[in-house]
């Protein structure tokens, strides 16, 4: 079977998804099968993100995870929203929050194409690469 | 009135501070790396060859450029070395393609691919930046080459003459003087004063090689107005790769610049194969050799951009002397047929003549120069037509009569005539010659003057003729030098010097 790329697959599945709402649940085991079939399961997280970015392309729906060092609070949830919003120009934007004590504070941003850093860790890291050179 | 000065600094400035800028920026992931090569998810605005930065755990980055564009991913190649990138790095779009500082600040300088000094003189401060990729001057921006690039090397300026603005090829085994003669075209700009910077390409040579060549140009004083872009086999193919590109790109700021520039590029045998390196761990489809199918079109675009500019774009000119190695003279193979077929001629060295002891080992019936011709002096003019006409009358009879021992006179006589211009087309390392020296060699020698005296005595001979005519004759010599055919006042003072040089070597024998 000649394998397809992982972008069109992406597309298809999105285009379909939006056509027939009803059969998600088919869809979604077609697309395990195929996976399983041509040996790229290893590849569902860039497929997840490949899908992600298609529904922001066709659909207008943002999907961005905000990481922070400690839980972020609905303020910052909305803030960052509103922010993606003005930002991109999506219909509408879903935030899901993630955390890591390592970024030590601030946050970092993520929708399928792009990144906002504006963690300490990265400042830092920053400063530090400065000193090196 | 807007003032276009006006307008840039602003523009320049308004784009610094858009860079600095802190908001969303486009990203992909690493997803694999090895080998020097990166794969990445993400950045579906990338641009061919365009830069991408690589973030580092230390808080780094190392650059790499996108070759491979594909839907699902994107393959670049490391600018360095691949131990600090791992897999799940962020990547971001530099925002531009490749670029080498370029500029008079850069003569005397051993840099890398990139512009960063080797030489330990400290940062290079260029006002400007060359685009390596770039694409060459097109049919209008051009003239047709028409003045002489003196090597200095007689059997090349007789009888392969090279034009400035040409490309031509110097082929030959391993150990035949390839770099010798792209050096000593070097040191005769130097001696000559005639004011072409030189930039040398290495791309994977060993660099106690470069070293002792660095050294050498430094002793000959040829280092003020050279450029030199090294890489040595530790560094990554992308380097090897990039090299003669940004070498070309240095030399181009002369080139528009109404200045003249010669370029060696050392060799393309070694880049062809880096570039071969980075397409198949590229997984792109290997064809002949395991060559990718656009290694000619890698040579092709390289050595297109060595051009002589039209009067109304300045004038200047870039001349490329590329070096292949062949292996056992085979110059059948992929790399060394699409380069002869992109260059304006080649001057084929054999490893017979340079165990025979015929140096420079250049082949007379391989070599060839297609646009030079016209470039050449008229004063080299003047005795080249001859001395290409004996030659190829010897080594016709040569090789015919090399059973016979039974002559005729004049078959004789041609073939003792040949030996002596083979022997005085033999040159050490390091010596160029000028056009003078050029002329009053030859001259006497083709007309018969030299005959008599010993094949032995012949190189003595004409030493002793030169320091004669140098001595005496010094501003005649001078007149001759400026490359106007030489007039009869000056031939007859050539002819009666040489006789009478001559007349004492025969007795002498």
């Amino acid at each position: 079977m000649a394998k397809i790329s992982r972008r069109r697959i992406a597309r298809e599945f999105v285009r379909t998804l939006r056509e027939q709402p009803t059969h998600k649940t088919v869809l979604v085991r077609q697309l395990a099968a195929y996976l399983i079939d041509i040996k790229q399961t290893q590849q569902l997280d860039l497929l997840l993100q490949d899908v992600a970015d298609e529904l922001y392309v066709q659909e207008g729906r943002l999907n961005a995870v905000i990481t922070t060092a400690t839980p972020a609070s609905q303020t910052t949830k909305d803030a960052v929203a509103s922010l993606l919003t003005k930002a991109t120009g999506a219909k509408s934007v879903e935030v899901t929050a993630a955390t890591d004590p390592s970024l030590l504070g601030g946050v970092i941003v993520r929708t399928p194409r792009q990144q906002l850093d504006a963690s300490v860790r990265r400042q830092l890291n920053h400063i530090a690469g400065g000193i090196n050179d | 009135m807007i003032s276009v000065k006006e307008l840039s600094t602003e523009l320049q400035a308004a784009i610094g501070q858009l860079k600095s800028e802190q908001g969303l920026e486009e990203t992909g992931i690493v997803t694999r790396v090895g080998d020097g090569v990166a794969w990445v998810y993400g950045l579906t605005n990338a641009g061919f060859n365009e830069v991408l930065q690589i973030e580092t755990p230390g808080g780094k980055t190392v650059e790499a450029f996108a070759l491979n564009l594909m839907e699902d991913e994107i393959g670049a190649v490391l600018l360095g070395g691949d131990s600090q990138v791992r897999a799940g790095a962020r990547v971001k779009l530099k925002g531009n393609v490749l670029t080498v500082p370029v500029g008079p600040e850069l003569l005397g300088r051993v840099v890398d691919p990139l512009g960063n000094p080797l030489d330990g003189k400290g940062p290079i401060k260029a006002k400007q930046q060359g685009l390596v990729e770039k694409a060459a001057p097109g049919i209008i921006d051009r003239k047709t080459v028409g003045e002489p690039m003196m090597t200095g090397i007689m059997a090349i300026d007789t009888m392969v003459p090279i034009g400035r603005g040409q490309r031509e090829l110097i082929i030959g085994d391993r150990q035949t003087g390839k770099t010798a003669i792209a050096v000593d075209t070097m040191i005769n700009q130097a001696r000559q004063k005639s004011g072409v910077v030189n930039v040398y390409v290495a791309v994977g040579q060993k660099l106690s090689k470069i070293s002792r060549l660095v050294e050498r140009l430094k002793e000959e004083g040829v280092m003020d107005q050279t450029i030199v872009v090294a890489t040595s086999p530790a560094d990554p193919a992308s380097l090897l790769y990039l090299a003669p590109y940004a070498g070309t790109a240095m030399a181009e700021y002369f080139r528009d610049n109404k200045g003249h520039a010669l370029i060696i590029y050392d060799d393309l045998t070694k880049h062809a194969v880096a570039y071969r390196q980075m397409s198949l761990l590229l997984r792109r489809p290997p064809g002949r050799e395991a060559y990718p199918g656009d290694v000619f079109y890698l040579h092709s675009r390289l050595l297109e951009r060595s051009a002589k500019m039209s009067d109304a774009n300045g004038g200047g000119s870039l001349t490329a002397l590329p070096i292949i190695e062949t292996q056992a003279g085979d110059i059948s193979a992929y790399v060394p047929t699409n380069v002869i077929s992109i260059t304006d001629g080649q001057i084929f060295l054999e490893t017979n003549l340079f165990y025979q002891g015929i140096r420079p080992a250049i082949s007379v019936g391989l070599s060839v120069s297609r646009v030079g011709g016209a470039a050449q002096t008229k004063a080299v003019k003047s005795v080249s037509g001859r001395l290409k006409l004996d030659l190829a009358r010897f080594r016709e009879l040569a090789a015919f009569t090399q059973f016979s021992t039974d002559l005729d006179a004049e078959t004789k006589g041609r073939i003792e005539r040949g030996e002596r211009l083979v022997e005085l087309l033999k040159q050490p390392q390091y010596s160029p010659m000028s056009v003078w020296e050029q002329v009053a060699t030859l001259l006497p020698a083709i007309n018969g003057v030299f005959d008599a005296v010993p094949v032995n005595k012949i190189n003595d001979a004409v030493h002793a003729m030169l320091a004669d005519l140098w001595t005496d004759h010094k501003d005649d010599m001078k007149v001759l030098s400026k490359g106007d055919k030489p007039s009869e006042d000056t031939t007859t003072l050539i002819m009666d010097v040489a006789k009478k040089v001559a007349k004492g070597f025969v007795a002498n024998a």
